[in-house]
């Protein structure tokens, strides 16, 4: 299987990665949207990050891409450090790939879905004529079967599957190594979404990309990845194989989601609380968990979780 | 939004676009229409007759040919003016927009720029240096960017921020290469509706300087014209204002009325929300 | 509040810097341009009968001050700003003060009248039309601002005349009478105000409609509106309130740049305000004149500018967040 044949270093890693937001400049708490997070990612491998609204998901994924810059904390590219965006060579950013999380803002209203899926080999002068291109966009548009008839419309004339395949195109484009999608069905419906992630897997398999792959959903998170990390509150709370994470879940949050227990209603949240960032929801919460945080452990196996109770 | 927004002009926009097409080709042609050489001089004060259409002032100019002629002062600084400053002020707000770190700094700037009062700093100005045209391009393009600039960056700003320039920037886009193909064509619109409400402000301080005879006095403006015209109290005792004061504001108040008509039909296309529309 | 008063100070240190730099500009340029207000105390102009001879000449420039080098100068200028002390009129040999304050107070005279004037009639004209967004009315009231406001203020002013002055006989030809009557100043003042208000009114008119639609496209109006309340209510309780806060910051504003725009309004009717002496002290010269008037010109607007930051900050706490 292809898990086995990857590489031995990761392709993108990340250490101790925080990242606080300040709301202006001196108004507003600030916000730990991800907080002291370790991640690695196989060549080949792929990864799903799940987690409720707000919990960094995608915040932890624009980092990894050299997007945001963490407050503290490192991402090694291929052993690039991409927190310092000026060290950053070209071709490195070739071998990445983003897919937003709103589709429709992904490509320039101004622009032809031809001219957005052609935009990255564009800027790589990838392509030496007009010919070439146009067969190299019509083929992209075929993988991710697009209708070419679209190809000439801008991105508010078409439906929002259509873009997400035009947008899945144009990150295919320069043949990316490490691919973040940040939940590129959430807009859609049932059956579009099942159209859209099989593709992705497809894909993926065919190129042996490294993939990141985002859903607040963690049946669809589990459908993607070979490994699994549920994130709350900025922090990775718990992180195994996707059948392990399923079958056994140990943090009672993953347990929640998996609506295996009934988790308390709770009107508001603490905001930056010292203890466990579940504790205010959990049912099995115990002593310590207020004022200490646990931390990730591994508990065997690869699994990872961050509970006092393991 | 931002589109279509150039493909038409609206009704408004339309007349006043025919009215300053109509002046730029009085003042390009000027030496083939105008009846008379500007520099020729006849009998002061002749009331308008088949010689002279509109009549001659003061010193005895051909009004017709002064007011030919003042169309393209006009229009060579309103026209380089805007181009000066949309230029400059357009760059400003690229630079700002896009570049965080500048933002404070030349926010600041614009800030000082913004509270200098235009007319009364010329007036100083005018004692080191005769403003002939030349000059009073540079000085009113030196005064006229800073506005354009304020108006642009927000919009820049806001294109930046989008999630299409991020992604361009995470695959490997260089600052420049998104300034130049994506944010210049989103700015664009309010660029050219900010060039035509800059060009109509140069005009009207041109004109202005020449109101107070600030003016190199060989300069051929409508404003000098309404100077001279002025310092003759005469004018007023018989009806001659009718032709020496008369052509000159009304061509001027034309001129400005067109401008004003592109911008704000432009305005109201980038901007939808101002258009009139009942509900 | 701490965070508020880091909002003010930050504010105040940027203003002040700005003052900073307003008077070094304005001392610089008016220093430096070519020619001395000495030139005119000689034998050129008529009335000064005698001839300047080197000796006096010199004891002139001492006694003014000026024969020091340019940042001494700027040290004695800057030093008596501070105390207030705007130095000595070199024309008029009289303290600036005494000169400028009278000519101040005309000028403060017209563009008050004529705010009021232009706000009385703009501010109606704007409700109206922005909530009768698109009809007849909304069109014919809007084409006429906008041709008013593109009409240079000179130019209405010399229509004025011609109509009122040269044609009717109301008003006075001439600016101001010699007697300084409070009855006769507003007299003199009446015309000039009622052109600069007509010319105004056509800015102030476009914004407040520009306001005041932006406002009602707003969900709480249409709420407002869907619960069936009268237009009364609406307009006085959410329209205005909502709307207040930008309307009074630009119209601080635009008061602040009214000391401008009055300048040619002022100039046709040769009305004895500010514009009349900042014209008379760029011709000779006049130094401390010249400075007053043109640090006056930059502070309004700059105060103004502090004032209109200050009643969003008040009004709307939403400006408190990303201020910058
Ligand atoms: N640019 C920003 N400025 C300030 N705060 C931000 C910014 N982006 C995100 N946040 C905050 O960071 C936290 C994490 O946001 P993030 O978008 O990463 O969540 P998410 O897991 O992707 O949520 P969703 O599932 O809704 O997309 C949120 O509390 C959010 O308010
Ligand atoms: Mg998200």
């Amino acid at each position: 299987m292809m898990r086995f044949n990857s590489l031995k270093t990761p392709l993108v890693q990340g250490i101790n990665l925080t990242k606080i937001f300040r709301y202006g400049l001196i108004w507003g708490e600030p916000v730990e949207a991800v907080k002291n997070v370790n991640i690695n990612l196989l060549r080949g491998a792929s990864l799903s990050l799940t987690g409720e609204s707000g919990s960094g998901k995608t915040t932890l994924g624009k980092i990894l891409l050299g997007i945001i810059r963490p407050t503290s904390g490192k991402v090694l590219f291929n052993g690039i450090d991409l927190t310092n965006p000026k060290r950053v060579p070209k071709y490195i950013r070739r071998m990445m790939s983003y897919i937003p999380q709103h589709p429709e803002e992904a490509f320039d209203p101004r622009w032809r879905l031809y001219d957005n899926i052609a935009e990255p080999l564009r800027i790589h002068k990838l392509i030496g004529s007009k010919e070439e291109e146009k067969e190299i966009i019509f083929k992209l548009a075929e993988d991710v079967s697009l209708d070419t008839s679209l190809l000439n419309r801008r991105p508010f004339e078409v439906s929002g599957g259509e873009i997400q395949r035009a947008v899945i195109a144009s990150a295919l484009a320069t043949n990316p190594l490490f691919m973040v999608c940040d939940e590129p069905t959430s807009m859609l419906d049932i059956s579009t979404q099942a159209d859209i992630l099989r593709l992705l897997k497809n894909i993926r398999d065919k190129l042996n990309i490294s993939l990141l792959f985002i859903s607040h959903d963690i049946e669809i998170a589990s459908f993607m990845g070979f490994k699994i990390a549920v994130m709350l509150k900025g922090r990775i709370v718990e992180m195994a194989d996707v059948d392990k994470l399923i079958n056994e879940p140990l943090h009672p949050y993953t347990q929640g989601l998996l609506g295996i227990v009934k988790v308390e209603y709770v009107s508001s949240y603490a905001k930056n609380c010292r203890g466990c960032p579940y504790y205010d929801r959990c049912p099995v919460k115990m002593l310590p968990c207020r004022e200490k945080e646990p931390k990730l452990k591994n508990v065997g196996g690869d699994h990872y979780v961050a509970c006092f109770r393991y | 939004m931002d589109v279509k927004a150039l493909s038409f002009l609206g009704i408004k926009g339309k007349i006043g676009l025919i009215i300053i097409l109509f002046v730029v080709f009085i003042g390009i042609t000027a030496p083939v229409i105008s009846p008379y050489d500007p520099t020729s001089l006849f009998e002061p004060f002749e009331p308008p007759s088949s010689t002279h259409l509109l009549g001659t002032d003061d010193v005895g100019h051909d009004v017709l040919t002064i007011l030919i002629y003042g169309a393209r002062v006009s229009i060579l600084v309103g026209f380089a003016t805007a181009t000066i400053s949309t230029f400059i002020g357009l760059l400003t707000a690229l630079i700002a927009g896009c570049y965080e770190g500048l933002d404070p700094i030349i926010s600041r700037i614009l800030d000082f720029f913004l509270v200098i009062p235009r007319i009364p700093f010329i007036v100083i100005i005018s004692a080191f240096l005769t403003p002939n045209i030349f000059i009073v391009i540079l000085v009113l393009s030196f005064f006229g960017w800073a506005k354009t600039a304020r108006v642009i960056k927000p919009l820049v700003k806001q294109v930046y921020s989008r999630e299409y320039v991020k992604r361009l920037k995470c695959i490997g886009a260089g600052n420049w290469y998104i300034i130049l193909r994506h944010i210049l064509p989103a700015t664009f619109p309010l660029a050219v509706a900010q060039f035509v409400l800059e060009g109509g402000h140069a005009i009207l301080a041109e004109a202005s300087i020449g109101f107070f005879g600030l003016e190199d006095p060989s300069t051929l403006s409508w404003g000098m014209e309404i100077n001279h015209a002025l310092q003759k109290s005469i004018i007023f005792l018989t009806n001659i204002w009718t032709w020496v004061l008369g052509p000159p504001i009304l061509m001027l108040t034309i001129t400005l009325l067109s401008t004003t008509f592109i911008s704000i039909d432009l305005e109201t296309r980038i901007n939808p929300r101002l258009k009139v529309r009942s509900w | 509040m701490g965070v508020s008063r880091r909002f003010f100070v930050s504010k105040a240190a940027f203003y002040i810097s700005l003052f900073i730099l307003s008077i070094t500009t304005v001392f610089l340029l008016v220093r430096m341009m070519p020619g001395s207000p000495l030139d005119y105390l000689g034998g050129e102009a008529e009335d000064v009968p005698y001839i300047l001879t080197e000796e006096v000449r010199e004891k002139l420039l001492s006694y003014y001050g000026l024969d020091k080098p340019l940042w001494e100068q700027y040290i004695v200028f800057v030093n008596n700003l501070l105390h207030l002390n705007f130095g000595y009129s070199i024309y008029f040999s009289e303290p600036v003060t005494r000169i400028l304050l009278p000519h101040l107070m005309r000028t403060l005279i017209l563009i008050t009248l004529g705010f009021l004037f232009s706000i009385s009639i703009s501010f109606p004209l704007s409700i109206i039309s922005a909530w009768r967004r698109g009809s007849t009315l909304d069109t014919i009231i809007t084409l006429l601002s906008m041709s008013i406001y593109s009409i240079p203020s000179f130019a209405l002013a010399i229509l004025f005349l011609i109509v009122f002055s040269v044609e009717l006989k109301l008003f006075p030809l001439i600016g101001f009478s010699a007697e300084e009557n409070i009855l006769d100043i507003l007299w003199y003042a009446l015309g000039p105000a009622m052109v600069f208000a007509v010319a105004e009114s056509g800015r102030a008119y476009y914004f407040m409609r520009n306001s005041f639609i932006s406002e009602l496209d707003k969900d709480y109006i249409l709420f407002a509106k869907s619960k069936g309340l009268k237009n009364k209510t609406i307009i006085l309780r959410h329209l205005l309130r909502g709307s207040l806060s930008p309307i009074i910051s630009k119209l601080a504003l635009l008061f602040g740049y009214s000391l401008l725009s009055c300048m040619f309004v002022e100039n046709v009717f040769n009305y004895p305000g500010i514009t009349w002496l900042l014209l008379i002290s760029y011709e000779y010269y006049d130094y401390p004149v010249l400075e007053s008037i043109l640090l006056i010109f930059m502070f309004t607007v700059i105060v103004m500018n502090a004032i209109a930051d200050i009643i969003s900050f008040i009004i709307d706490p939403r400006v408190r967040g990303g201020w910058m």
